[in-house]
C-alpha cells in the first residue's frame, strides 16, 4: 500500500515508522527542513520537504497513486484542507484526517473526509472508562451510525429511583438493554422497578443521550 | 442585509467599511485584540473575539442567522475551512474565502460548496482583460 502523510511532527513521524516497518510504501510531506532532515535520517528517505496542501508539492510525491493520503498535523484546517484537495484532485480513494476538536468529526465527513482520528475524544473515551464513580460512562461508539452505548448507575438523587421503565419519559430511539442488581445481569421489562445502586447499560442515538441522563440520572 | 466578516486584515476591514457604507449590519471576529484597532474610530460594528474555525465562535458572531460570511485571514486553510462550517453547519446563503494560491482558489471554486476568490488572480484577469478591451477598440 502507498500511504502518504502529511505533517512529520510526532503524530506522523511514529505512523510512518510503523507503517514503513509493517512494508508498506510511506512518504510524508513535511513543511520544516530540519524535521524533514531528521525522519529522514531516521527512516530511509522517505520525506519531501513542503506544504502538503499545495498542488506541486502533491504532484512531487505522487499523491494520484496513493492509497491512502493521512492528513495527521497539529491544524485542523491543515488536515481538512490536504484532504479535500487529494480527494478532489488527485482521487484518492481514501482520506483520513488527525482532528483536535472533538465537534469538527461531523463537519469534516459531511466535507467528503472518509474518516477522522481525534486525540481529545480518544484520551477523553480513556479518562471515562478508568472512573468508575462516574454516573455515566460510554461503553462503545458505534462508528458512523452516531449510536453509543451508555452505562449508567442510578443513585439516591436520580429522578428514575423507585419508578418503573414504563413510567420515565425516555426517548422512544434509546434502549434500556440490561439491568446490573447485586453483581446480577437481566433484560429488564417495562415493569422492571429501578432501584439505587441498579446499573444500566443503554444503548441510544448520540443526539438522545442528554436526554437520557436527565431521565436517569438527573440534570 | 447582515455581514460577517472574519479577519482584520486590510481587504477585511475594507470590505467591512464598503459594506457598513452601503447600510449594512456588521459582525467582525479576530483572534487578536489588537486587530480591532486598525477599524475607524466608533466604528459601527459588532466585535467577536475568537477563532474562527471554531463553531461556537461563528454561532457567537451570529453566522446562523447572517445572509453572507468572508473569511480573510492570512491563512487559506484557515479562510477555506472557516468559509465551508459556515456553510455546511449554518447553510448559511452566501459563504466566501479569500484565498492567495490559485491552486487552491481553483480547487474550491471547483466544489462548488463556497465562493473563492484570489486577489492576485481576480487582479490579473482584470488587467489582461482591459487591454484586450483598448486593443480591440
Amino acid at each position: 500500500m502507498y500511504v502518504v502523510i502529511v505533517g512529520g511532527g510526532k503524530v506522523g513521524y511514529y505512523l510512518a515508522k510503523s507503517l514503513v516497518f509493517e512494508g508498506h510504501e510511506v512518504l510524508v510531506l513535511e513543511k520544516d527542513v530540519d524535521r524533514a532532515k531528521i525522519i529522514n535520517e531516521e527512516l530511509g528517505a522517505v520525506t519531501i520537504r513542503g506544504n502538503g496542501c499545495e498542488l506541486p508539492v502533491l504532484e512531487e510525491a505522487g499523491v494520484s497513486r496513493a492509497d491512502v493520503l493521512v492528513a495527521a498535523t497539529g491544524d485542523d484546517e491543515i488536515n481538512l484542507i490536504a484532504c479535500q484537495i487529494a480527494k478532489a484532485r488527485f482521487n484518492v480513494p481514501r482520506t483520513l484526517a488527525r482532528i483536535n476538536k472533538p465537534k469538527n468529526e461531523r463537519i469534516f465527513k459531511e466535507l467528503g473526509v472518509d474518516a477522522t482520528v481525534s486525540t481529545t475524544d480518544a484520551i477523553l473515551n480513556r479518562i471515562q472508562e478508568e472512573l468508575p464513580a462516574e454516573s455515566l460512562r460510554h461503553l462503545l461508539s458505534v462508528r458512523g451510525a452516531g449510536i453509543e452505548i451508555i452505562e449508567l448507575k442510578i443513585s439516591d438523587g436520580s429522578p428514575a429511583m423507585r419508578k418503573s421503565l414504563r413510567e420515565l419519559p425516555l426517548p422512544e430511539d434509546a434502549v434500556v438493554a440490561l439491568l446490573i442488581r447485586h453483581g446480577e445481569s437481566r433484560v429488564p421489562s417495562a415493569n422492571t422497578v429501578l432501584e439505587h445502586d441498579d446499573e444500566l447499560v443503554v444503548v441510544t442515538p448520540l443526539l438522545s443521550e442528554p436526554r437520557v441522563r436527565e431521565v436517569l440520572v438527573g440534570p | 442585509m447582515k455581514v460577517v466578516i472574519l479577519g482584520l486584515r486590510q481587504f477585511g476591514v475594507q470590505f467591512a467599511r464598503l459594506m457598513q457604507e452601503a447600510g449594512h449590519q456588521i459582525t467582525l471576529i479576530d483572534r487578536n485584540l489588537n486587530a480591532f484597532e486598525q477599524l475607524p474610530h466608533a466604528f459601527p460594528a459588532q466585535r467577536v473575539l475568537g477563532i474562527g474555525i471554531d463553531e461556537d465562535v461563528q454561532r457567537k458572531a451570529g453566522v446562523d442567522h447572517a445572509d453572507l460570511f468572508l473569511a480573510a485571514t492570512d491563512s487559506d486553510n484557515t479562510n477555506l475551512m472557516a468559509a465551508q462550517l459556515a456553510k455546511v453547519v449554518f447553510n448559511i446563503h452566501r459563504s466566501v474565502a479569500r484565498v492567495h494560491d490559485e491552486d487552491r482558489a481553483d480547487i474550491f471554486n471547483g466544489l462548488g460548496i463556497i465562493e473563492v476568490i484570489c486577489p492576485s488572480l481576480d487582479g490579473a484577469r482584470r488587467l489582461a482583460q482591459s487591454i484586450a478591451e483598448k486593443t480591440n477598440q
